[in-house]
C-alpha cells in the first residue's frame, strides 16, 4: 500500500528522515515524495547541507578543544607543573632540569608560567627585604644580660671552690698548730 | 690575625666558632646579625603580632645558650632554623590550647598612621604602595596552612635547601617539594590581582 504524503507532512518528517529515524515504510513514503516534488527535494538538500556544515564546525571545535586539553593534561605538562617550583629552587636532578628547559623552549604557555613565577619571586623577595629592614628592635643586650644571669646561677661551683680552699687552708693551719703544739 | 679584625667584619662561620668558645662579643655580633631575619620570619609565621618579639627573643636566647653544643659550625643556619621551627610548632600548640586574646596595645591595622611621621624624602607614594603590598603578602602567607607556611618561609626567607627543611620539619624531601610548590601556587593565586 502506498500513501502519497503531502508537502506539509513531508516537511514535518524531513528532519527525522535526514537523521534516519523513521521506520522503513514511512522512510519509503518520504523518499517517494522527494523523488517527485522538486520543492521538497530542494528543502531537503538545504537542510542536509546545513546539518553537514554544522557537524563540521562542531568537529573542528571539538578537535581544537581536545588538542588544548591534551596539551594541558599531557604527561609532559603535568610533569612541568609538578617540577616547576623545585626547578626555580635548583632542587632537580640534571636530567629533570634539562627536561624542563626543553619543554619551556617548545611551549609558549609554559614559558609564560615560568616568567610569571620568576616575577612573583622577585616581588616576594623585595617585600621580605623591606620587612627585614623594618624591624628596629635590638635584642642583643637583653639576651647577653639574660645569659650572664643564667651563668651566675649556673656557676655555684666557683663559690664552692673558694669555700673548699678556705676549709683546706684552715685544716692545714690547724694541723700545723697541733703539730707545733705537740713538739 | 683574627683578633685584629673588628667583630662586624668577621665572616659568619668564624663568628659562630668564636661564639662557641664563649667569646661574648662574637656572640653579641651573631645575635645582631640574625635578629632581623628571625624577627621577619616570625612576623610571617605568627598570626599574633604581640608574640613576634617574644618568639624572636626566645629563639635568640636558645641560640645563645645552645651554640656551644653545635657540633658543626657549617650547619649553623640549619640548626638555628630548627630552633625557629620548633618554636613555631610550640606556639601553634599553645595557641590551640589558649583562648584567643585581644591586645590592649594600639593595633597597627586599626590606625596605621598613629605614630608615623610623614616621609617627604623618598617617593612617599611608592612607599605606600609597597607597604600595602607587604601587608597583602603577609596576610596571604599567614593564611596558608601551617605546614605550607613554615616550608615556604624556611625556603624563601631563610634560604634553606629542601633537605634542610625536611630535617627541620621532620618530614621527607618529596613532601617538602610538594608543600613549597602548593604554597607558591596558593600565594600566586591569592596575589594575582596585585602582582
Amino acid at each position: 500500500m502506498t500513501i502519497n504524503l503531502t508537502c506539509t507532512q513531508v516537511s514535518a518528517l524531513l528532519s527525522f528522515y535526514l537523521d534516519d529515524r523513521l521506520n522503513q515504510q514511512l522512510k519509503q513514503f518520504v523518499k517517494a515524495h522527494l523523488d517527485i516534488c522538486p520543492t521538497c527535494r530542494a528543502k531537503f538538500e538545504t537542510l542536509k547541507k546545513m546539518v553537514e556544515s554544522l557537524k563540521e564546525v562542531h568537529e573542528k571545535v571539538a578537535t581544537v578543544e581536545s588538542q588544548e586539553k591534551e596539551a594541558s593534561e599531557s604527561p609532559q605538562y603535568n610533569e612541568f607543573r609538578t617540577n616547576l617550583s623545585a626547578y626555580i629552587d635548583n632542587e632537580l636532578s640534571d636530567e629533570e632540569n634539562i627536561k624542563i628547559k626543553k619543554y619551556v623552549i617548545s611551549n609558549p604557555k609554559a614559558r609564560l608560567e615560568i616568567e610569571n613565577l620568576y616575577e612573583f619571586e622577585k616581588t616576594l623577595h623585595n617585600s621580605f627585604e623591606r620587612i627585614k629592614n623594618h624591624s628596629k628592635t635590638d635584642f642583643s643586650k637583653q639576651i647577653m644580660r639574660r645569659i650572664d644571669i643564667q651563668e651566675e646561677i649556673n656557676t655555684p661551683d666557683s663559690f664552692a671552690k673558694i669555700i673548699a680552699i678556705f676549709i683546706i687552708l684552715f685544716a692545714v693551719c690547724t694541723l700545723g698548730m697541733l703539730f707545733i703544739y705537740w713538739i | 690575625m683574627l683578633g685584629k679584625l673588628p667583630y662586624k667584619k668577621i665572616p659568619m662561620e668564624e663568628l659562630v666558632m668564636l661564639s662557641q668558645k664563649s667569646d661574648y662579643r662574637a656572640l653579641e655580633e651573631l645575635i645582631k646579625r640574625e635578629q632581623k631575619n628571625i624577627f621577619a620570619a616570625f612576623s610571617y609565621l605568627s598570626k599574633k603580632r604581640e608574640n613576634i618579639a617574644d618568639l624572636t627573643q626566645e629563639a635568640l636566647l636558645r641560640m645563645a645558650r645552645g651554640i656551644s653544643n653545635l657540633k658543626n659550625p657549617k650547619t649553623f643556619k640549619s640548626w638555628l632554623n630548627q630552633i625557629v621551627t620548633n618554636l613555631f610548632y610550640d606556639d601553634l600548640r599553645k595557641s590551640t590550647r589558649r583562648p584567643e586574646t585581644i591586645s590592649i596595645d594600639n593595633d597597627e591595622n586599626e590606625n596605621p598612621y598613629h605614630t608615623q611621621i610623614p616621609d617627604t624624602k623618598h617617593r612617599p607614594m611608592e612607599k605606600i604602595m609597597s607597604s600595602e603590598l607587604d601587608r597583602l603578602i603577609k596576610e596571604e602567607i599567614q593564611n596558608l596552612p601551617d605546614h605550607f607556611r613554615i616550608a615556604i618561609i624556611l625556603r624563601e626567607l631563610q634560604g634553606l635547601t629542601y633537605e634542610e627543611i625536611a630535617n627541620a620539619t621532620n618530614t621527607n624531601v618529596g613532601t617538602v617539594k610538594s608543600r613549597i610548590a602548593r604554597a607558591r601556587e596558593k600565594l600566586q593565586d591569592g596575589l594575582k590581582h596585585y602582582i
